[in-house]
């Protein structure tokens, strides 16, 4: 598969930056892998004055960034004017155009790198995406690449959630995008280019951007994965140093954008004009269900959930006998006009705008609402009724049923609201993990399937005093067990496990309050929960699903000695050479239990201090939305806060800055460049170190907040301990610091051997193909190869900006 | 040491080396890639240059004054009505040909952002954000924007 490049027109760039920062232009960036620029590029943004402002400077200092760090692909020649009968595809010189050079630079490079890049072109311009050639002799007929509007990219980052906005910057952005101010093309109606790939639902307001963006952040599968398996890596790809921070590093393409809601992607007919089949044979029994959901009270948004397929119903239903919409409510009865439907649906953001998120994502919406269990329930049923044929929705009412009928749920001392939520948990994992309808189908079968078999285990868990999260966990990774266990196994899951039938915890293991040392409180209790912060649990209740041991461990040991996911224990015990002794296999899983915050009584006040101010700043923004604002200020946290596999007495330990927040996780090698840079130092003194450690210091907050790394491209400076053979602890330095820059230039020369092996191998190189430069920082000027020779007479310079 | 103080017929020296395999290279393949990391002083004499000559701090003045309007008007781009007829383009053209004649004449490598800090310096003089080019604000502004690619060296 071929690297993709990242190609912004010239005249899209500062537009970009205007709008939605560096962060935006990191964030296109790594649709692909490396980053198209071009001196005819420059040419049109310094025609433009563009280069000189403020956002230019920072864009200049983001593109040498990208240079430096091997992501950058730039092509130096500018078009020649022999060149233009090629490029040129009619537009230059005319009232739509000027001189097209930085078009005619984008084509050329497309034309000459086609066999070694895949591309992606991101423009307002109608006739650079539209790529008119006829002619089936043109050198450029043919050329494939992916486009993305200017339009696009902006909804697209307007909800991305490595792009901060301030409200008055999105709600900006959102206004300009509604009034159509980067349609491709106002005059004739053209929004977007039709041969995009992917549509994205474009936000109403502030609030529901914000809340798209953090359920991106929460479905986005780079994130989802790190979520669920370490707390303090659950925002490791949004932890955010000043000075941009996704960039600097290397990184792999994101791939298709995800809807917000359901995890997959969009897709075409769906959402409020997907028709809810068999409405209108069940239409009665569906209106009364929605009128006993209002009656009763159910939250609006609930309401505003459930009035999604009611209203494709009454329409359809309206439609069908050629009477008003009102009259056909009534004889539903339903005493919702069409008005008061739309305020509904407008409430939860399903207004006609909408038209693609699937039905059962909004269904999956009414479980991430934090209400009446009852009423949720009521909802999922109403939805089962309206679409009988649609596999997911018949899933997710079935596991109502479940829940509903679960008498050992009753008595959860959390509550059967917070019940909903776990279970609610599980099916946000579902969806978010599920490429296709059928896998979805299949993976809520085994969570209702669970939910059933295994109630009364769960709910002796629950008494237990397990928390919301636990129970979602545990029933996320049954069901995930579950479809590992059948594509290896090939068996049903019943045969292979009895799930939630595992040995029950004691409460004391699960319960926040009582797992301090000492029974002490933890210092969380009481304060917005951080996602994937929270305990996780022992493996005596991931319902019997430990991993096979390896050779060499120790079957007595129990559960806890499950050794950790490859690459995220960092093998240090074996630095200078020492041979790794059994305490490597001995590690507890509960290094990664969230156990205390701070390491000190003021450090632990300090973290407090700070979560309080983000959700307080949260609740501001959010506009009083309490859940959205916990769920904002757990984010803001993390990005400063998390659990360290590196630092010393780090056991389940929270602390600020630690060696993951303040580091970047370089893609493919995450932390590994980390331990080789720490055990050459060794090494290079002569230490042998049986372990040691890279704990935060007062000098590493500062150097962080500065960049991710220093002029010379060393991280911040923490303190470097380490045990000597005889276990005692030594401290080296106070201000030891990482090679970052270096580990990614060595990186990118593996990457590059590889690729020239590889092309080697396969076919010659482009030979016109563009330098991707190995990033170098150089000290001096150079010189020119030689002095200016005499004059001799030129056309002028042809640069003009596109118009 | 090249000679700055006439500079007749420097847009045509420019064009006619730009049309030279020599000049081709000097602007092409050992100018890009690797960026020429100068110095503060070597910036600020860049600056100087620009209000040399009447031609060129004529130019200077008025992309000046654009690239302030940009920076007063965040949300104004050429998504706008009125860009292109604000836009100075053949002054922007005539400061950044001059920047690539200059850097010849030196035999400076040139980067995509070599003497942006001196230019940048420049623009803020003639707008009246800085005192002066060799001022400590001018320093301390290089200081903070541009240190990615100006050096300061110690002094002996």
């Amino acid at each position: 598969m071929m690297d993709k490049v990242i190609i912004i027109d010239a005249s899209q760039l500062l537009t970009i930056m205007r709008r939605t920062g560096v962060d935006g232009l990191s964030a296109l960036h790594k649709r692909g892998e490396y980053f198209f620029f071009s001196d005819d590029l420059r040419a049109e943004l310094i025609a433009a004055n563009e280069w000189d402002s403020k956002n230019g400077l920072r864009f200049q200092a983001w593109r040498e960034e990208q240079r430096v760090n091997g992501r950058l692909i730039e092509m130096k020649e500018r078009v020649t004017s022999e060149e233009y009968k090629i490029y040129d595809l009619g537009k230059r010189g005319t009232s739509r155009g000027g001189k097209e050079l930085s078009d005619m630079s984008i084509r050329k490079f497309m034309l000459q790198n086609k066999d070694r890049f895949t591309f992606e072109v991101i423009s307002r311009d109608l006739e650079l995406l539209n790529h008119q050639v006829d002619d089936p002799a043109h050198p450029l007929y043919g050329l494939q690449f992916d486009r993305l509007s200017t339009r696009s990219a902006l909804t697209w980052l307007a909800t991305h959630p490595d792009v901060p906005h301030n409200p008055e910057r999105l709600q900006s952005l959102l206004q300009a995008i509604h009034k159509g101010k980067f349609d491709l093309s106002k005059d004739r109606g053209i929004a977007t280019h039709e041969l995009e790939r992917e549509s994205y639902r474009l936000p109403d307001t502030y609030e529901d951007a914000v809340i798209e963006r953090a359920r991106r952040a929460e479905t986005d599968p780079r994130r989802r994965s790190d979520i669920r398996g370490f707390s303090g890596q659950a925002d490791g790809q949004l932890g955010r140093a000043p000075v941009d921070p996704g960039a600097g590093v290397p990184f792999s393409s994101s791939g298709a954008p995800l809807d917000g809601l359901s995890g997959g992607q969009l897709e075409p007919n769906a959402g409020i004009n997907g028709k809810a089949k068999g409405s209108l044979t069940e239409g009665p029994s569906i209106g009364r269900r929605f009128m006993n959901l209002a009656r009763n009270g159910a939250q609006v948004a609930l309401l505003g959930i459930a009035a999604v397929p009611v209203f494709s119903m009454v329409q359809a239903r309206a439609a069908e006998r050629n009477i008003p919409f009102d009259q056909a409510a009534r004889e539903l009865g339903i005493e919702f006009g069409e008005d008061e439907f739309k305020d509904l649906l407008a409430e939860v953001g399903a207004d006609a705008a909408i038209t693609a998120i699937p039905v059962a994502g909004w269904l999956k919406k009414a479980w991430d609402v934090l209400g009446n269990v009852d009423d949720i329930v009521a909802v999922t049923q109403l939805y089962g009724a309206a679409y009988p044929d649609n596999e997911t929705i018949q899933q997710l009412a079935g596991i109502a049923d479940a829940v509903e009928g679960t008498a050992a749920f009753e008595t959860y001392v959390e509550g059967r609201d917070a019940l909903t939520g776990a279970v609610g948990g599980a099916i946000d994992w579902v969806f978010s993990t599920s490429t296709g309808e059928e896998e979805q189908a299949k993976a809520l079968g085994d969570l209702r399937e669970l939910v059933e078999i295994g109630g009364d285990a769960a709910g002796d868990a629950l008494k237990a005093g397990a928390t919301q999260e636990q129970v979602a966990d545990a029933l996320t990774t049954a069901v995930q067990a579950r479809a590992t266990a059948q594509v290896t196994s090939g068996k049903p899951l019943a045969e292979e496990e009895a799930p939630l039938s595992a040995p029950v915890p004691k409460a004391d293991q699960l319960s926040p309050e009582t797992a301090l040392p000492g029974g002490g409180t933890a210092p969380m209790s009481g304060v917005p929960t951080l996602p994937g912060a929270q305990q996780i649990l022992p493996s005596s209740l991931e319902l019997g699903l430990e991993p096979a041991l390896e050779p060499g461990l120790d079957p007595a040991s129990g559960p806890e000695t499950a050794p950790a996911a490859a690459g995220q224990i960092p093998d240090r015990a074996t630095a200078s050479g020492l041979e790794a002794d059994s305490d490597r296999f001995l590690r507890k899983t509960s290094y990664r239990t969230f156990r205390k915050i701070g390491r000190t009584p003021e450090e632990e006040q300090q973290g407090q201090d700070e979560l309080w101010e983000e959700f307080e700043q949260g609740y501001l923004e959010m506009n009083g939305r309490e859940q959205a604002a916990e769920l904002l200020a757990a984010r803001r946290f993390s990005r400063r806060w998390a659990l360290s596999d590196y630092a010393e007495d780090a056991d389940g330990l929270m602390m600020k800055y630690p060696m993951e927040r303040v580091y970047p996780n370089i893609e493919e090698i995450g932390y590994s460049y980390v331990d080789e840079d720490v055990n050459a130092a060794l090494s290079h003194q002569g230490i042998r170190a049986k372990k040691w450690y890279l704990t935060p210091n007062d000098k590493t907050g500062g150097d962080w907040e500065q960049g991710w790394m220093d002029e010379d491209g060393y991280g911040p400076r923490m303190t470097l301990a380490y045990d000597d053979e005889a276990g005692q602890r030594h401290r080296l330095s106070d201000s030891y610091q990482v090679n970052v820059r270096g580990a990614a230039i060595k990186l990118k020369q593996k990457q590059l051997k590889a690729e020239r092996m590889k092309a080697g191998q396969t076919a010659p190189a482009a030979a016109a193909g563009p330098r991707v430069d190995i990033p170098k920082k150089p000290t001096a000027p150079l010189q020119a190869p030689t002095t200016a020779q005499a004059p001799v007479p030129k056309p002028k310079p042809d640069v003009r900006p596109t118009v | 040491m090249a000679d700055f103080d006439d500079i007749t017929g420097w847009r045509e020296e420019l064009e006619a080396f730009e049309a030279t395999e020599e000049g081709q290279m000097f602007f092409g393949e050992y100018g890009w890639g690797e960026a020429t990391e100068l110095t503060f002083e070597q910036e600020v004499r860049f600056a100087e240059e620009l209000f040399q000559h009447d031609e060129i701090h004529e130019a200077l003045r008025k992309s000046a004054k654009f690239v302030k309007f940009l920076d007063d008007n965040p949300d104004f781009g050429r998504e706008d009505e009125g860009f292109w007829e604000l836009c100075p383009v053949e002054d922007n053209l005539k400061v950044d040909a001059f920047r690539r004649w200059y850097a010849m004449k030196l035999n400076v490598a040139l980067g995509a952002s070599t003497f942006s800090a001196g230019k940048r310096l420049a623009i803020d003089v003639v707008n009246g954000d800085l005192p002066s080019l060799r001022s400590p604000e001018a320093e301390q502004f290089v200081r903070e924007e541009f240190s990615w690619i100006v050096a300061f060296p110690k002094e002996t």
